[in-house]
């Protein structure tokens, strides 16, 4: 639409209808100079965007100097109109300028009074998005591109598709504004793109063309005195932002983001975008149609529906077919989803829900050129990408490193380092996690938010070296437990961070010393252990941490037994689990002064009768397996234990520790099990019967594969007994015995 | 044409074939419909889709035939127009042999080709049989064959209905692979073949969660496109379904008219919904289901059954005496889960909604 001098191009934002028809305009008009609706603040790095090495979907990031926190992200796609003005500005050499309020003044408005402005605004909220949808969804048709397709259509495809929109837009404001009024955000925006036209106007004396989100071009014609418009944003401050260009994704264009009018499906847009508006003039439906049609089946494929190259003709006729019906020039996702919804998948719309995201949505990641400037981490990670050959992707991958080479090695610990900085590129799958092996298996994914967290870690450091061991030192000044303390200590190591974990060993030793905490103690060990034991892959400060480690041990030894009384069973239960991991610790330490030593805590804790029951039945089990203990020596434990004078619930709780939660070691063991079976068999008759709840209660811990065998076992009754030879062997085979069989059942629990 | 033997007397008819009934309709589409027709269409693909859908034609009320998504109606009319054959996939009671006479009689401008597919059904139904009277006179002969609906339906380029196609035994069904991919019908008796003349196209009715059916063959299924029929998305829209076809079954049966019926049916919708998702409408409470489907056509034989016990026994208003006898007969199918399912609903559901005593009580007496 011309107003004057100025041509306004009212577009729909991500709209390869309006992208087309916004080239088509240009090559018309000639303007001698582009105005694009985008923060003014941006102009700086639009230059880039004529570069060979930028390939979309790609965002500009603005985000304040001081907070980067606080962002705003601005996502072209390759089938954006903004995306094609601009580059066809850039080929040609024309001045072209963002012209909409500075981000930075956002940043500073959010502050005061873009909230309440946001809240009021949130019902026209859909319209001001995306006007054109609005007027498809009032005028019947599924979405806005078969709408802006209908009206090339009608106005012959030529640039007056843009009066056409304008007109529209004018009668739909009108209507709209009556209702919600424009809110004061909105104004400023408009009365600072007022400003830039008309300075615009000033520079040069032939045509210009403005592209702007349809919505606007109406409050953008009249003439509205300069005076009135800077009065408006008078008193506006604008941060100090820092601007550069991101990759960005299909997902990310998907949803609804930063600069308002999120799109739902980039797959068919960018489909449309190439098969048909490149090459418009070669292209027909049909193909555009058969092309479509073919992706699908090819995606169904993948998933292992046998889609002949007939359902893909059949599917193509199908959606032109209801085109026509529906009376669209051209077929619209709606169209080709319900044809290959009726021809490929048999009506049944789970195939076509489980190819979805790779269709519609796509998974597209943009590319930087190198010339752009990135921020120092960003820059940084580029380089490391590069040389280990790590391509950022969207989606989900499987990476496996081989630590034994060197290229795997380095990037292990580039991902390692990244978490440590909190950007989760890669996670280490939960499997091998903490596994002394060689290899290491990684989950990666890149999301365009992590451009924004590498910016935010940029205060630990300018390289991501410096910036993980800093984040690691952060980390721990934060956290007060022992076992988050050795864990950054391994972390650091796996990143190779010598450094840091040297600094962080010494701060942990201050730390554990003043804990009291034995329970955080004994899980803080296990993690050290793993690194003096099998982390000599890399180098370390082994001397400094030996000492720790024996340090650690001396004062679990010393402070075990205190630790352990006056527990209720929830606390008791978190310690007998951290006893557990420590135990396992233990014989990858070195010095047999470690294992001596926790042995005598053991055996002091189990004669403790103050300590908690459920830790008793522990400590005597360990020394039990150990050989510390002779099996008479557990009988005679295990009958006082659980002897009628122990409340129920004591007894309960030693029998659960004893047992340990390890029914295959009571079914394999026959020592054990005979002990176990001993003293039920001496058991007066009473006190079996008081018993047999808490029996229940310590068998019922185990799973019913477990409990199945245990009965298996006693019912096979062939289990050598050494302790009371008073069961012949064929009491198995008595009445009584099998009598019995039913009651063992439900004790177990097996019945149900 | 079918010949119908009373064709001269259409009011003793017990029911009226849509063409009968919506003649005026399909009239005055036809005469606003300027868009252009398949060879041996009746109307254009989009006056097909107005008439089922309904809306205004140049004054003309139409009335709708279908209530529901008009995007799968669209995918129907032009799948046929595409020559497709066309397969209708629903649960019994979603209108699947409603949409299926209607899209015929738009088209075709007849619904009466017709097989109802049953597990009885051999391949001479389907493409033709033979007159052994002739046949022994006179040797094979086209005069000794006698054509089926389907021969009938490719020689006159008219659409075929398949009713219940999955009721039909696998090796019967296949016989319609020729038919579909070539357009023509092989006669080996007679060295001869009947090719189908534009405008021939099969529609197919099947139930997709009906026990005991055959299921399709992949080389069938692959030509045929499907569109799935769902229930009704909510209580207002099942409600306002029902009661239009039973006032319209109502009407056709000649029954004495009664008050009006809405609030009652919508009553019977919200039991039959209720117990078919197995839960209560705000989600709250889970049900039993019972072994019936409970469908919408079972909704709209309850309102009928109802209708004509209240018109000629009862107080000449749906009420709740003359449902409750019909909701127990449609819910109970068997005698001893389904009662549980009933007991179970009526105590924990119908004993607190407010409003609903006189149902509750009612139907606690003929259980």
């Amino acid at each position: 639409m011309k107003s004057g001098r100025t041509h306004f191009l009212g577009i729909r934002h991500h709209g390869p209808g309006s992208a087309a028809s916004v080239v088509a305009a240009l090559d018309a008009i000639n303007p001698h100079i582009v105005l694009i609706e985008g923060p003014a603040d941006a102009n700086s790095v639009l230059a880039y965007a004529a570069n060979s090495g930028m390939h979309p979907p790609l965002a500009i990031l603005v985000h304040d100097q001081d907070d980067p926190v606080r962002a705003s992200f601005f996502p072209f796609a390759d089938f954006s109109p903004e995306w094609q003005a601009l580059q066809w500005a850039l080929r040609r050499q024309i001045p072209v300028r963002f012209i909409d309020l500075p981000a930075g003044q956002r940043f500073s408005l959010r502050e005061n009074k873009f909230e309440a402005d946001e809240a009021s605004a949130s019902n026209s909220d859909f319209l001001r998005r995306d006007p054109l949808s609005a007027l498809a969804e009032a005028a019947g048709e599924s979405d806005g591109e078969s709408w802006w397709n209908g009206l090339v259509e009608q106005s012959g495809g030529g640039p007056e598709v843009f009066s056409a929109i304008a007109e529209a837009m004018s009668a739909l404001r009108s209507e709209v504004e009556k209702q919600y009024p424009l809110s004061h955000h909105e104004a400023q925006r408009e009365a600072h793109m007022r400003l830039e036209i008309s300075q615009a106007l000033r520079e040069t004396q032939e045509d210009i063309a403005v592209v702007c989100g349809a919505w606007h071009v109406p409050a953008l014609t009249p003439l509205v005195p300069a005076k009135q418009d800077r009065e408006l944003l008078k008193g506006t401050k604008s941060a100090k932002v820092i601007v550069t260009w991101v990759p960005w994704t299909d997902s990310r264009l998907a949803a609804a983001s930063g600069y308002g009018a999120g799109i739902i499906s980039p797959g068919w847009y960018r489909h449309l975008w190439h098969e048909f508006y490149v090459r418009s003039s070669t292209r027909q439906p049909v193909e555009v149609a058969a092309c479509w049609q073919s992706k699908v089946a090819s995606l169904l494929r993948e998933e292992g529906q046998l889609t002949s190259s007939a359902s893909v003709i059949e599917s193509a006729r199908l959606a032109l077919a209801l085109a026509s019906l529906r009376n669209h020039p051209l077929p619209g996702l709606a169209e080709m989803q319900d044809a290959s919804l009726s021809v490929m998948c048999h009506g049944d719309s789970i195939l076509l829900k489980m190819i979805h995201e790779r269709l519609v949505i796509g998974h597209a990641i943009g590319e930087i050129d190198e010339i752009v400037p990135q921020m120092p981490l960003a820059e940084d990670l580029r380089r490391w990408q590069k040389k280990l050959r790590m391509k950022p992707s969207a989606a989900q991958e499987d990476l496996s490193v081989d630590l034994r080479s060197e290229t795997g090695l380095l990037k292990s610990e580039l991902l390692h380092r990244l978490l440590l900085i909190d950007v989760p590129w890669g996670r280490l799958t939960e499997a091998q996690a903490g596994r002394g092996t060689f290899r290491e298996i990684w989950t990666i994914v890149w999301q365009p938010e992590l451009s924004v967290k590498l910016v935010e870690a940029l205060r630990f450091g300018t390289t991501i070296e410096q910036a993980a061991g800093n984040a690691a030192l952060d980390a721990f000044e934060k956290e007060t437990s022992l076992a988050r303390g050795a864990e950054l200590i391994s972390l650091c190591l796996n990143a190779n961070l010598c450094e840091a974990a040297e600094l962080l060993t010494h701060k942990l030793q201050v730390l554990s010393v003043n804990t009291t905490d034995i329970e955080q103690v004994l899980r803080a060990v296990p993690p050290l252990a793993n690194i003096l034991r099998y982390g000599t892959a890399r180098k370390l400060p082994h001397a400094a941490l030996a000492k720790l480690v024996s340090g650690m041990c001396v004062e679990i030894s010393a402070g075990l037994v205190t630790a352990c009384r006056g527990l209720n069973e929830e606390v008791a239960i978190a310690m007998r689990d951290a006893m557990r991991l420590y135990d396992s610790a233990v014989p990858l330490l070195e010095g047999p002064h470690i294992s001596q030593s926790w042995k005598n805590a053991l055996s002091e804790l189990e004669a403790d009768d103050a300590a908690s029951a459920l830790l008793r039945g522990f400590a005597l089990r360990r020394l039990y397996d150990e050989g510390s203990r002779t099996e008479t020596e557990a009988a005679t434990r295990l009958s006082r234990a659980l002897s009628m004078s122990v409340p129920i619930l004591d007894a309960g709780q030693w029998l659960e520790g004893f047992l340990n939660q390890s029914a295959q070691l009571l079914v394999h063991d026959t020592r054990l099990f005979s002990l176990i079976d001993s003293w039920l068999m001496e058991l007066p008759e009473d006190s079996f019967i008081e018993l047999l709840p808490v029996m229940r209660r310590a068998v019922g811990r185990f799973d019913t594969m477990e409990r199945r065998r245990m009965m298996e076992k006693v019912k096979s009754g062939t289990f050598e007994d050494a302790v009371s030879p008073a069961i012949a062997e064929g009491a198995a085979m008595s009445a009584a015995f099998q009598k019995a069989l039913p009651l063992l059942n439900s004790i177990l629990g097996l019945d149900e | 044409m079918v010949k119908s033997s009373n064709s001269s007397d259409d009011t003793r008819q017990l029911r009226c074939t849509a063409e009968v009934l919506y003649a005026h309709e399909i009239e005055a589409i036809a005469a606003s419909d300027t868009k252009s027709r398949p060879e041996g269409w009746r109307l254009s693909p989009q006056a097909v889709v107005t008439y089922i859908m309904g809306g205004k034609v140049r004054g003309s009320e139409i009335t709708p035939k279908y209530v529901g998504n008009r995007r799968l109606i669209e995918t129907a009319v032009a799948t046929l127009a595409t020559d497709r054959a066309l397969l209708l996939l629903g649960v019994p009671g979603t209108a699947k042999s409603w949409v299926s006479e209607h899209l015929a009689v738009a088209i075709s401008g007849s619904s009466q080709r017709l097989i109802q597919c049953t597990a009885g059904t051999d391949e001479n139904q389907i493409r033709y049989g033979w007159n052994y009277a002739m046949l022994l006179a006179k040797g094979p002969s086209r005069e000794a064959l006698v054509p089926s609906p389907l021969m009938r339906s490719m020689e006159e380029g008219t659409l075929l209905r398949l009713e219940e196609l999955t009721r039909m035994g696998s090796d019967v069904q296949d016989t319609l692979i020729t038919v579909l991919s070539e357009k023509a019908l092989p006669i080996p008796e007679l060295n001869d073949s009947v090719h189908a003349r534009r405008g021939f196209n099969i529609i197919a009715t099947a139930n997709n969660r009906d026990k005991g059916v055959n299921e399709l063959s992949s080389a069938l299924k692959r030509r045929f496109n499907v569109v799935v029929l769902p229930l009704p998305n909510s209580v207002d829209e099942e409600t306002a379904i029902v009661v239009r076809r039973v006032n319209e079954i109502g009407t056709g049966l000649q029954l004495p008219q009664i008050a009006p019926i809405d609030k009652e049916i919508a009553r019977v919708v919200t039991i039959f919904r209720e117990m078919r998702e197995g839960q209560t409408l705000n989600g709250k409470q889970k049900l039993k289901s019972p072994t019936g489907t409970l469908s919408t056509a079972e909704a709209i034989s309850v309102g009928v059954g109802a209708w004509a016990e209240a018109a000629h026994f009862g107080s000449g208003a749906l009420d709740a005496i003359t449902l409750s006898a019909n909701i127990v007969g449609a819910v109970i199918k068997d005698p001893v889960q389904d009662k549980i399912v009933m007991q179970e609903y009526l105590e924990s559901v119908m004993r607190e909604r407010s409003g609903w005593r006189d149902l509750y009580d009612a139907i606690r007496e003929v259980m």
